[in-house]
């Protein structure tokens, strides 16, 4: 993006309706946004979404959410926005470190918490995180984790172990490549 | 990032269901390791299965480690050694076996495959003298593993060649009694013998192949048995048999893909070519990691009730089906293993006397491999022995299949005795062998059954 150009990171709540990502992805190109990347999700009826997007430079980030905010008068957007500085992160260089970690036991309090303190503990960057509860109550985590900070596999498969014990869950940690091969047809 | 169901899944395969790689086998090609003497010979082979070899136990558990899938077996396969040592003598044979076993050791694969020829159409001098030196290389080594092809479709089968490896077998057998005959296990007779193999004990670096190369067998059974199970559960009306056959097809193909991820990192990190995959169910004496638990779920009571080779059929085939587009190179036996010792619930079939020899017989016609890892009673006669494999090889004939036969006499038991081999050669009873000595006659013909015509199919 050229010099005459800011980028910012949005992030919109709103009660979920049809139409909303056409309002704010309308707003956005209105204003000559350029959108780089989106995530959306929808939990209990709650719309999230967090775009990734560059802006002429006369517009603030204030500008921005005041657009966003007037789309719906009657239930206002909750909006955030931060200017991003620094060169784009590309996410690593490498898909060789990227594995799935499920984490599976009985629902309880801080649940996630504790399987994510693992993760910090062992400079385990999580990419991406979905949570269920099953109907027999058994919680479920699966992680999108990259792994290239982290101590050795060797060492990081003991320690899980050990957690996996400690703490009464199932963990499996496996590399992404393994998921793409049983489900996907694509050349591995 | 992909959909939860299909992550838990993969999960459970690997988590519940036994899924592994169960062999990462290295071809290696050893004809240049001929020298005029013996000796030099043997020192050659040594250092060029070291050269290649030695990072193969290492790589393949750090690609295990990384992947987070174990490869149960690491293994060699060799060019047939009759072609190496031809024109050397009985004594140089066992030489070579003793060569290709320190090796084997040195590098820390559990078995080497390759004490080999190949007298489809007839005998040579060299594979006449590997097969006389048979028992005494066996004896001399702990991780060689041998195979002869004694017929094809193309060629028939050698006779002979047939009775004199039923006299081989029960040789192996005696010479290791306190084993229980173990020796004999490490012996293959093949029909149609695949040239590139990761499976022992009939895996060899046939002529035509790369100059080394990496071979993947994978696993399975419980995979797809719990498969199978699920989808009983979850179906509100009972399905179809296409519907199972699905099932297998999709799990086979699962397997199959983990397999082919794990043999071409393998071969990427140790800068060799990746042959072939194997697609085969291979079972385990592990408890849920048994093809014979399948039949069960898929209808009949007892293995080897009617209906058991009708099933067998149907595994084989969707096996194949979904494992030949995982793969980009599906090779080797390609099936369903139906190893009776290796597998907990096959074995139990025996004991209950639900699985007679001949329904046996029966269901390897439709599968792969054979009659593999039966257990006969140490009185069954070497005639006799031959005879067995000469009926299994005439349906490899007859059908263009590899069919394969590793029959164990045990020394000094009878039929319903109990033998156990250890570890993944597991446990059985032994089989009845019905008409014992009355196949002499035929026996004692020799010569060849021709090749069979290729039309008029019926």
């Amino acid at each position: 993006m050229s010099d005459n150009h800011k980028r910012y990171i949005i992030s919109v709540m709103a009660a979920d309706r049809i139409g909303i990502i056409h309002d704010i992805t309308r707003t956005i190109s209105a204003m000559g946004g350029d959108l780089a990347d989106t995530r959306q999700q929808v939990l209990q009826g709650y719309f999230s979404m967090i775009l990734y997007a560059s802006f002429p430079k006369k517009l603030s980030g204030q500008d921005i959410v005041d657009a966003l905010t007037a789309i719906d008068s009657e239930h206002p957007f909750e909006v955030s926005v931060k200017p991003v500085t620094g060169p784009p992160d590309n996410g690593p260089a490498t898909m060789n470190s990227r594995y799935v970690l499920t984490a599976r036991g009985s629902d309880r309090i801080g649940f996630v918490a504790l399987v994510s303190g693992f993760c910090a503990d062992h400079s385990i960057n999580i990419l991406d995180l979905s949570t269920t509860t099953g109907s027999d109550d058994t919680y479920t985590m699966i992680l999108l984790v990259d792994l290239s900070r982290c101590p050795p596999m060797q060492v990081l498969r003991t320690h899980l172990e050990d957690f996996s014990t400690e703490n009464g869950l199932s963990l499996l940690l496996q590399h992404q490549d393994i998921f793409r091969a049983t489900n996907e047809i694509g050349m591995i | 990032m992909m959909r939860s169901d299909q992550i838990l899944a993969t999960v459970d395969m690997i988590q519940k269901e036994n899924l592994d790689v169960r062999a990462v086998t290295m071809g290696i090609d050893l004809l240049d390791c001929r020298s005029r003497s013996c000796a030099e010979t043997c020192r050659r082979i040594k250092e060029k299965i070291c050269l290649h070899a030695g990072r193969l136990v290492p790589v393949c558990e750090q690609i295990s480690e990384k992947y987070g899938i174990s490869v149960v077996n690491k293994r060699i396969a060799v060019t047939p050694v009759a072609y190496v040592g031809a024109g050397f003598s009985h004594a140089d044979f066992v030489d070579i076996a003793g060569a290709l076993d320190e090796a084997a050791s040195e590098v820390g694969v559990d078995f080497l495959g390759g004490f080999s020829a190949n007298v489809e159409n007839g005998t040579s001098r060299s594979a006449a003298t590997l097969m006389e030196a048979m028992p005494d290389a066996m004896a001399a080594t702990k991780k060689v593993c041998a195979s002869i092809n004694v017929g094809s479709s193309r060629y028939g089968i050698n006779m002979d060649a047939v009775a004199v490896m039923g006299r081989v077998i029960k040789q192996l057998a005696e010479d290791s009694s306190d084993t229980g005959g173990f020796s004999a296990a490490r012996l293959v007779v093949f029909t149609n013998q695949p040239e590139a193999n990761p499976f022992m004990a009939g895996a060899i670096h046939g002529p035509g192949q790369h100059e080394v190369v990496i071979n993947v067998g994978v696993s399975g059974p419980g995979v797809v048995a719990r498969a199978l199970e699920r989808k009983l559960a979850e179906s509100d009306n009972t399905p179809g048999l296409h519907e199972l056959a699905e099932v297998i097809k999709q799990t086979a193909f699962r397997v199959t893909r983990c397999g082919e991820l794990i043999g071409r990192r393998v071969s990427s990190v140790l800068g060799i070519p990746f042959g072939i995959v194997d697609v085969s169910l291979a079972p385990t004496p592990k408890v849920g990691d048994s093809v014979g638990e399948i039949l069960r779920i898929m209808g009949v009571d007892a293995i080897g009730a009617p209906g058991s080779t009708a099933i067998v059929a149907l595994l084989n085939d969707a096996v194949k089906k979904g494992g030949t587009f995982a793969s980009q190179s599906a090779g080797g036996l390609s099936g369903a293993f139906i190893p009776v010792c290796e597998d907990a619930e096959l074995a139990k079939a025996v004991k209950d006397n639900t699985l007679p020899l001949e329904k046996l017989e029966a269901m390897t016609a439709v599968c792969s491999v054979g009659l593999d890892m039966i257990a006969v009673p140490g009185s069954v006669d070497a005639a006799t022995i031959g005879a067995i494999i000469a009926d299994e090889m005439a349906i490899g004939m007859i059908n263009s299949k590899t069919t394969a036969v590793r029959i164990i006499p045990v020394p000094g038991k009878e039929a319903g005795d109990f033998v156990s081999f250890g570890g993944l050669f597991g446990e059985s009873a032994l089989l009845e062998v019905k008409n014992v000595g009355r196949s002499s006659r035929f026996m004692s013909f020799g010569g060849k059954i021709p090749a069979p015509i290729n039309s008029l199919k019926n």
